[in-house]
């Protein structure tokens, strides 16, 4: 009996269900926004899961800020108490165990200890993976991600710059993630390609608008989007006005649109918040599955959108920032 | 009694048994998932036990069904008074496909209904006003193991037994 | 203030021509100073353009930084900035302009100011970057022509100390010490005279 949805996950949407109540709205990130100070922003939260243990911060800015370091690991620890699919498990925390990858590789370009770069453990904890960077102590990790892993460690030590870096890690770790859910739901493969979809997109404008040379872009794209490395390559040649008509058959068209103000208004901002848009869309939709992994996944993505937003405002609040400029950032469909 | 005659009651006493499991089988994994939905929002929200309660307990009435079934087709035997009817084969048979709807019926709508149910339990957890809509929903499947119910009913009380 | 010389002639003589050395050097001073202060008011002109060039960019660049920091997850905004890309250096040479050693910046900057991949990085931290790359050389100039603003007051100060003192105490004392030391010269003449008139008379008397 094939059966959309997965029955082992009924408690686990349950509870996700309550804590997606608890997201904040779109109403009251509006009326966020219009805090006089930091102070009225805290009690503006108060009710909120933000708002909790705050008493016992003195500090409005240090206690919105422990809240929000509480929401977001909280939400991580939540995934992976809730999660009982290794598979997708794995996928979702490959993004930490490669962010600590790159704290690691750039701690040894650095020289120094680069404690507030890290992320909770992902799949392996930190100093296991340090042990093997630095020390080639391999036996903790699994054969096929020690094969992956020695093979970036080659090729950034050929060439260790910061940047290429992080550009090799991320491509290595899209990689990774399209090879676990190769055979999983639709809706992961989906989400795997939209953000490197989204990755490319971004990378496409942000090498234009700095006139970086093609092959800069080329070197820059992680493989397996809808869109393969040949568009954006012709792409590149066309006048920045015909990309939304290159774009029409997509999703991508609103974001590409808002790329392209990029160009006139000297800011990214659209831009980077169409993208939140496309993906909070793509999230937003798994509020219809009622059994299944894909709500937790989303909640994930929900929840850190929500702490980056709320970080915003308190910074908007502690420099006086007026409210229509913080609504700029704020995407729609928000909670 | 004769051998087979004693043989005879075996085939309706099967389509008893299996009218009780299947439906019991199908409710109890309904009742499950609704169930397991339930705790996960109560995890969160213990307030809402009182409103989930009904969600949780209705994949439950195919099990009742299913025993309500078993139950006739022993009484239509007799097998309770202590006067066993007398039955050829032909009535064996029919009396043991008559008790067959209510447990097919009860357990694929008994597995769908907790489905139904655990949903129901997710839009409650978010929306609270909306707990009367699922259980509406889940009660729409709820006929089908009615249906089913009835027409062992129906079907049983066509068999003549002498 | 009278100076505490010696009522002599050969005095006198020494002073006048010390007074004539000061007068020549209160004119010179008095024309470096006015000079100075030319120079030092084009200047501040100057600077006070490239000032707000370079606060106006500064501004932008951080406002946009600090909403973007605040976009991005604080671990990945630590991660992307934690190895910079770019390497800047200043060398440092002298140039003598009214007679200062005036310092003299030449940046020299290389490699790239992204020095992060396009993961979970924002393109709006990539404008505030640029921004602050923009407005760096600006700010090395401004620095150096602060500098030399710098220099250039307290040279004026100085020169202005120098004028005011010969120009107040130093030519009036010399003045004041000549018209004294010819007042007791004239003054010893008169009674040399006088003396010779008595002693004449005395002669005569015999």
């Amino acid at each position: 009996m094939e059966l959309r949805g997965n029955p082992d996950y009924a408690y686990a949407v349950g509870v996700i269900r309550v804590k997606e109540k608890a997201l904040l709205s779109q109403e009251r990130f509006n009326r966020l926004v219009e805090a006089k100070n930091v102070e009225d922003l805290l009690r503006l939260l108060s009710d909120t899961p933000y708002g909790e243990g705050s008493h016992e911060e003195t500090h409005p800015e240090r206690a919105i800020r422990q809240g929000l370091e509480r929401e977001f690991l909280g939400s991580i620890s939540l995934f992976s108490t809730l999660c009982h699919d290794q598979t997708i498990k794995e996928t979702v925390f490959y993004r930490y165990d490669f962010h600590n990858l790159k704290v690691i590789f750039k701690e040894r370009s650095a020289k120094g200890r680069l404690e507030p770069a890290r992320y909770p453990d992902g799949n392996y904890p930190f100093d296991v993976l340090r042990a093997a960077v630095e020390e080639n102590a391999w036996l903790d990790i699994e054969p096929d991600f020690r094969d992956t892993l020695r093979s970036c460690k080659a090729k950034i030590e050929e060439d260790p710059l910061p940047y290429v870096i992080d550009n090799t890690l991320d491509k290595t770790m899209f990689a990774m993630m399209r090879s676990r859910v190769k055979d999983a739901d639709p809706f992961f493969r989906e989400w795997v390609v939209s953000e490197i979809d989204l990755t490319n997109i971004g990378a496409f404008f942000r090498c234009r608008y700095a006139e970086r040379p093609r092959a800069y872009l080329m070197a820059a794209l992680i493989p397996g989007g809808t869109l393969d490395a040949s568009f954006y390559q012709k792409a590149w040649e066309e006048p920045i006005e015909s990309l939304p008509a290159k774009f029409q058959h997509t999703s991508y068209r609103k974001v590409v649109e808002k790329g392209i103000e990029a160009f006139e208004k000297g800011s990214f901002a659209s831009l980077d918040r169409a993208m939140l848009e496309h993906r909070l869309a793509f999230h937003r939709e798994t509020r219809n599955v009622a059994m299944g992994i894909e709500p937790l996944i989303s909640y994930l993505v929900f929840k850190e959108t929500e702490t980056k937003m709320l970080r915003m405002i308190l910074v908007g609040k502690m420099n006086r920032i007026d409210p229509e400029t913080l609504k700029e950032f704020i995407p729609n469909a928000l909670g | 009694m004769d051998f087979l005659g004693s043989f005879s009651y075996a085939v309706p006493l099967a389509g008893a048994a299996l009218a009780v499991f299947l439906a019991g089988f199908g409710s109890s994994i309904g009742v499950g998932l609704a169930g397991q939905a339930a705790g996960g929002v109560l995890s969160e929200d213990p307030d809402k036990f009182g409103a989930l309660l009904i969600l949780v307990a209705l994949p439950g009435t195919q099990g009742i069904y299913g025993f309500l079934g078993g139950f006739l087709v022993i009484n239509k035997l007799g097998l309770l008074g202590g006067h066993p009817a007398h039955l050829t084969m032909l009535q064996a048979w029919q009396v043991f496909f008559a008790a067959l709807p209510v447990g097919f019926a009860g357990w694929i709508s008994g597995i769908h209904q907790g489905k139904v149910c655990a949903a129901g339990v997710a839009m409650t957890a978010k929306r609270p006003e909306t707990m009367m809509k699922g259980v509406i929903y889940g009660a729409m499947v709820e006929t089908y193991a009615i249906l089913g119910l009835l027409a062992t009913i129906l079907l049983l009380n066509g068999i003549k037994l002498s | 203030m009278k100076l505490n010389v010696n009522p002599t002639r050969m005095e006198l003589l020494r002073l006048k021509k010390r007074l004539v050395m000061a007068r020549r050097g209160h004119k010179l001073l008095k024309d470096k100073q006015d000079e100075l202060m030319r120079r030092f008011l084009a200047f501040i002109r100057d600077i006070r353009d490239l000032r707000q060039e370079v606060e106006k960019g500064l501004t932008d660049a951080f406002s946009r930084f600090l909403f973007v920091s605040a976009t991005l997850n604080p671990q990945d905004l630590e991660e992307a900035l934690s190895v910079p890309g770019k390497k800047l250096q200043v060398d440092v040479q002298s140039e003598t302009i009214m007679n200062l050693r005036a310092p003299v910046f030449t940046p020299s900057v290389e490699g790239e100011v992204i020095c992060y991949g396009y993961g979970n990085t924002s393109g709006e931290l990539d404008i505030s970057l640029f921004s602050v790359e923009k407005v760096l050389k600006k700010l090395i100039l401004l620095a150096q022509k602060e500098k030399w603003m710098d220099l250039l007051a307290d040279e004026i100060v100085k020169t202005r100390r120098r004028v005011n003192a010969l120009e107040y105490v130093l030519i009036p004392n010399i003045e004041e010490t000549i018209r004294s030391i010819e007042m007791k010269l004239s003054e010893m003449e008169r009674s040399n005279f006088s003396r010779l008139m008595k002693v004449k008379e005395i002669v005569e008397a015999h």
